[in-house]
């Protein structure tokens, strides 16, 4: 019986078995949000996310282990985080007219999603690994997880900051944005792709194309510039 | 095949710039401008690009999970700073949202009624026959 258990816990440790146990993860977390009608609240990359930890703390795989067998995974992400062009090229033709008004409203809007965590962090006495890791939270999750690095954050406690900021956004930007009484297809469009990036998006969808067009040109348009401009303001004000 | 190629070379030209240019924007963004320009460049996306494109696109939930799965070496900091973390979340995205969304609306509101005025100044300027367009 020990022995089994011995033969079992040395194949968990397997770089095939932790690349399928990061698949079944998947697999599972979206069966279950599926079940739960779609809804972001259940979100499958929060679900497999528990899922895989609970199993590597359960079997005792270290994370850098489990890191170095899924490396193949994470060599696709960079390939796929390139790719995040060919949505945006897509997208940049719903901005023929309303430049101006457009990008003004993602540049400001994405603004205050940041210096606004930020300040309320401070004032709570959160740690500069937190402040760091929270900055690039409106960001689209493999974004927010590069640029996280770069100011001294760390790329999984951005990645749950973003998805935490995409459920919020989902579950309160109808009601927030029906008591402003906006109800205008592009302005509430830009704010969910704007703050809540995917997920928001994802909302965006369920109101009017119109809608979703606009959530999709400011997700994309805040991720690169986000990238672009977020480490080198971080370090001028650091 | 040469699709995924483009995409993975991308990067790692991307990667190159940053490095030798010691420039601190992570190379997969470097890698999505310069996709941006070649598309801009050639006016439309290349059919090998966009199929493998569109495929790595849908996979990115999975992904990401191996880099997620690190939240274990941080469950201490996360427990330890909960509160801070949610109340953070909630408000500064409340907040966000709205102001994104009030300043969109006065910006388009206030495009708006700029272009009647204009088309109206124009009316005066045109003649009778003009002012009223049948087609539209």
């Amino acid at each position: 019986m020990d022995d089994t258990l011995q033969i079992l816990k040395t194949w968990s440790h397997s770089q095939s078995f932790l690349i399928a146990l990061t698949i079944a993860g998947f697999l599972v977390g979206r069966k279950l949000s599926e079940l739960a009608g779609q809804s972001a609240l259940l979100n499958p990359v929060i679900t497999a996310i528990c899922l895989i930890s609970a199993f590597l703390i359960f079997a005792e795989v270290p994370y850098a282990e489990y890191s170095a067998a899924t490396s193949p995974i994470q060599f696709l992400l960079n390939a796929a985080i390139v790719a995040l062009a060919i949505p945006m090229f897509r997208q940049l033709r719903h901005i023929k007219d309303a430049v101006g008004p457009i990008l003004i409203s993602i540049a400001v809007g994405s603004g205050i999603a940041v210096y606004s965590a930020l300040a309320i962090l401070m004032a709570l006495d959160a740690s500069p690994m937190v402040l760091a890791s929270m900055a690039p939270k409106s960001v689209t999750t493999p974004v927010a997880m590069l640029v996280a690095p770069q100011l001294g954050g760390v790329a999984a406690l951005a990645a749950v900051f973003v998805i935490l900021t995409g459920i919020i956004g989902y579950a309160l930007g109808p009601w927030l944005l029906n008591r402003l009484k906006v109800t205008d297809p592009v302005a509430r469009g830009l704010a969910y792709g704007t703050v809540s990036h995917i997920i928001g998006t994802s909302r965006a969808v369920r109101e009017s194309d119109l809608s979703a067009a606009c959530a999709g040109l400011a997700m994309s348009l805040n991720a690169v510039a986000t990238a672009v401009l977020m480490p080198q303001l971080w370090r001028l004000f650091s | 095949m040469a699709g995924f190629f483009a995409l993975i070379l991308c990067q790692i030209i991307g990667d190159l710039i940053a490095r030798s240019l010691s420039i601190p924007i992570p190379g997969p963004i470097l890698g999505i401008l310069l996709l941006l320009l070649y598309f801009l460049w050639r006016g439309e996306i290349p059919e090998d690009i966009a199929r493998a494109g569109d495929l790595l696109i849908a996979w990115l939930p999975f992904l990401i999970l191996p880099a997620g799965a690190g939240i274990i070496l941080y469950l201490g900091a996360l427990a330890s700073e909960a509160f801070a973390i949610l109340v953070a979340l909630l408000v500064s995205t409340v907040i966000a949202l709205g102001c994104t969304a009030l300043i969109a609306r006065a910006l388009i509101r206030r495009r708006e009624t700029r272009a009647i005025s204009k088309r109206q100044s124009n009316y005066k300027h045109s003649k009778p026959s003009e002012k009223f367009p049948t087609g539209s």
